[in-house]
């Protein structure tokens, strides 16, 4: 028997103190980690709907069969036939949705907060992470095997092909031929199911991890958690934690019984829709590559992601650390570019729309249409923007929040503008309807 | 933080838990009620409620599922209870529950599924999916006269059974109008690409598309070189549907396995032997074509100016009609996969 089991005052306080959950967590935690605007328990909802994601879609791989005669078939009998199938379905699929949007949160939050700092290995895992959770969307995208989805995954594998080099293989590797076909699915659901859900958790339990082995959430080099007030993690953490995921789970079951998942007709493989679309997390990239294909296609994303990943080695500025928008005398920089971006991105927007630009461009050799774009204008702006704020506030921390509040709303406004975009990829307003001109 | 103001934060966090989990399971419970007031679960207490004779309100149902000719899983009758019960063929029955009307003929749900006939998807128990096309939301024409007059080309020769008119009139204005020189049947008789684009999945577009395509084709198509058929179908809008009727018969796939389909479908296996009646299949020389367009269009192909013997044709093949043989992607319109076959 280990000590104390059965000691005086064994109440729960102290059962809770022998916890596995203390593998994780410390016994006291710094009061600062419980109050919710310091991470907004982000990184708490996207292990949730992970966990959730795991265990709904072993219910789904009961009834799922991976070939194009049968993938719709068993999709229709989970949608239709099968008990709680449209829910598990939902659950699924909605997760699935949350957990995109919440990681990217989570990835903003830890940059906005300066959380990076001297934690170069959990900054790497966790951008891994996400674009496993990305690889993760996009491969089950492909699996109910319906128009939307046929089409959307063969518009995204094109996408592909605009990387230099090897670009045009990696496609052929990915669908296991030129286009999306039985290849294709068997392998898409190879990496659904086994092959990215398994890595994710390694670099789960890896992220985790490192969490604890970096001393908890980020904050202030120099200030350990002596110098700080701090409380037992049971029950001021654990509870809280709790809370959170019983609230996620709640929300969950609750969109999921109401809005059921989308199914459309059985894939017609000579006729895609119009508008044919990525699934959403995508449409920044396919909206940039309507622009310029090596800008929208190879440099914007490539630039983006090497930026993310160097960033930790890059910029060590210990000022700052674990405050939102870093030094409060230098957050002004951050608001003010931010409108700055949202003006340039309406004003590039706006000039790209005009017929008389288009034309004019399209009357120039293709390099001005690289240079001269929406996509193109965003990185020249991120790009000055760094620069000028490095020179005039005279801090990298700032300089990197500063551009890379410029890549957000470039991100972001590309989405919802292809998001907009109507048949023949022409510009609509949401309140308009959908028609050609002419 | 002092002690007491620790035990009321943790007395705090309890409460909320509580009323948390408690939430959670309310909604679980909500779950569970929504997946019981599925539609067709509500439809069946119903038709159990009614006390009809022959149900008893014990009596378990749940998903009933037929098969269709391609071994389709068919669920409609899990709602339509009734649909093989001539007694319930009262008219003060509810449309659900009411037998199957008057011409069902051979054609019965357990053996050839109701999806066969009426399209829609007869995997969905969610009334809208099922009526309709899973992409469309819309009722599948097929659904009810005259459209469904499609389906019958999953099987039979149009005009071949009594009961398909207006699809065989649409067979026969593809043909008489001249459709087929630009769209040809090369495609298992179901479409192909030639001088004109293919049409196999027009007849999903409906009715308003097809009229606009065909007395003014650039509205749909730009540029396009097709010439109006203003003059013949103008005023015509009952032949513009049958022809309809024909076009969506092209988008089903055929049933190749059917019991019922009548020989002359075979073509695609033994084109010579379907003809010319032979032994073990080989071919002797005598024509016995029965097709319905020779017989009835006799005087129009002024079949009597070589054949003076009558109609139809039965002398040796040897000369092989060069009106039929000019012609012969026609036979498509009914045949699948004929164009091939050596006439």
């Amino acid at each position: 028997m280990r000590p104390g089991a059965h000691a005086e005052g064994d109440t729960l306080t102290h059962r809770m103190r022998r916890n596995f959950l203390f593998h994780l967590h410390p016994v006291q935690v710094p009061t600062r980690t419980l109050r919710p605007t310091t991470t907004l328990g982000l990184g708490v909802i996207t292990l949730t709907l992970f966990l959730v994601l795991a265990a709904s879609g072993v219910l789904l791989m009961v009834y799922y069969v991976p070939t194009p005669r049968e993938a719709y078939s068993s999709t229709q009998d989970l949608q239709y036939a099968v008990t709680f199938g449209a829910f598990v379905r939902a659950l699924h699929r909605w997760a699935g949705h949350a957990m995109v949007l919440t990681a990217f949160l989570h990835l903003l939050r830890v940059f906005f907060t300066g959380a990076y700092f001297r934690r170069e290995l959990n900054w790497t895992l966790g951008l891994g992470l996400f674009l496993l959770t990305l690889g993760l969307a996009f491969t089950g995208y492909l699996l109910p095997w319906d128009q939307l989805s046929f089409w959307a995954v063969s518009v995204s594998a094109n996408l592909l092909d605009y990387i230099p080099w090897i670009g045009g293989s990696l496609k052929r590797v990915l669908l296991g031929g030129h286009g999306v076909s039985q290849a294709a699915l068997i392998r898409f659901y190879m990496l659904h199911v086994a092959f990215l859900p398994g890595l994710m958790l390694g670099l789960v339990l890896l992220h985790l991890w490192r969490i604890r082995k970096d001393g908890g959430l980020a904050r202030e080099p120099g200030k350990g958690p002596v110098d700080l007030p701090t409380l037992p993690a049971w029950p001021h953490l654990l509870l809280r934690e709790a809370i959170l995921i019983i609230v996620v789970l709640t929300l969950l079951c609750l969109v999921a019984t109401f809005v059921s998942a989308p199914l459309g007709g059985p894939p017609d493989i000579h006729n895609p829709s119009n508008p044919e679309k990525t699934p959403w997390y995508f449409l920044w990239v396919q909206e940039m590559v309507s622009y310029s294909a090596p800008v929208g296609g190879f440099i914007f994303p490539g630039f983006v992601l090497v930026s993310l990943f160097l960033l930790p080695f890059l910029e060590r500025e210990p000022e700052g650390v674990g405050r939102w928008f870093g030094m409060p005398g230098k957050r002004v920089a951050v608001v003010v570019s931010m409108v700055l971006a949202l003006c340039f991105f309406v004003l590039f927007e706006w000039m790209f729309m005009k017929q008389g630009v288009v034309s004019w461009l399209s009357a120039r050799p293709p390099l001005f249409r690289d240079l001269l774009n929406p996509a193109s204008g965003m990185l020249l702006v991120a790009v000055f923007h760094f620069a000028a704020t490095g020179v005039l506030v005279r801090s990298t921390r700032t300089a990197c929040l500063v551009a890379v509040m410029v890549l957000v709303v470039a991100v972001v406004g590309f989405t919802v503008v292809a998001w907009c975009r109507g048949p023949m990829w022409i510009f609509f307003w949401p309140w308009e309807e959908w028609a050609l001109a002419g | 933080m002092p002690d007491d103001e620790r035990e009321r934060e943790h007395r705090r966090l309890r409460v909320c838990f509580l009323i948390a989990a408690g939430a959670l399971l309310c909604v679980l419970v909500l779950v569970v009620i929504r997946a019981e007031q599925a539609p067709w679960r509500v439809l069946q207490k119903e038709f159990l409620g009614m006390g009809l004779p022959g149900t008893d309100e014990e009596m378990e149902l749940g998903i009933r599922q037929y098969y269709t000719c391609a071994s389709e899983v068919d669920r409609c009758s899990t709602c339509h209870l009734g649909i093989e019960r001539r007694d319930l063929g009262d008219d003060n029955i509810p449309i659900p529950f009411r037998a199957h009307g008057p011409g069902l003929g051979g054609h019965l749900p357990n053996r050839i599924g109701c999806s066969s006939c009426h399209g829609g998807s007869g995997r969905a128990l969610d009334p809208g999916v099922a009526h309709g096309l899973a992409d469309a939301r819309a009722k599948d024409p097929l659904m009810g006269q005259p459209h469904i007059q499609a389906s019958c080309a999953r099987c039979h020769v149009p005009g071949a059974r009594e009961g398909q008119e207006r699809l065989e009139q649409g067979a026969w204005l593809y043909l008489g109008l001249g459709c087929l020189l630009c769209h040809p049947l090369t495609d298992g008789g179901r479409g192909g690409l030639d001088f004109g684009p293919d049409l196999k999945m027009i007849g999903r577009k409906g009715l308003g598309y097809l009229k606009t395509s065909l007395i003014e084709p650039n509205e749909n198509f730009p540029g396009s070189t097709m010439p109006s058929f203003r003059l013949a179908l103008d005023k015509e809008l009952e032949a513009t549907e049958n022809l309809l009727i024909y076009l969506e018969s092209l988008v089903l796939d055929r049933y190749p396995a059917c019991g019922t389909r009548e020989k002359s479908q075979g073509m695609v296996g033994k084109p010579c032997a379907t003809c010319h009646a032979g032994q073990e299949g080989r071919a002797s020389g005598r024509l016995k074509h029965r097709c319905t367009y020779i017989l009835r269009g006799a005087a129009e192909l002024r079949c009597t100016n070589c054949h003076s013997s009558g109609i139809p044709p039965t002398g040796r093949g040897q000369g092989y009609c060069p009106l039929v043989k000019q012609h012969r992607e026609g036979c498509s319109a009914c045949h699948d996969g004929a164009a091939r076959a050596p006439m």
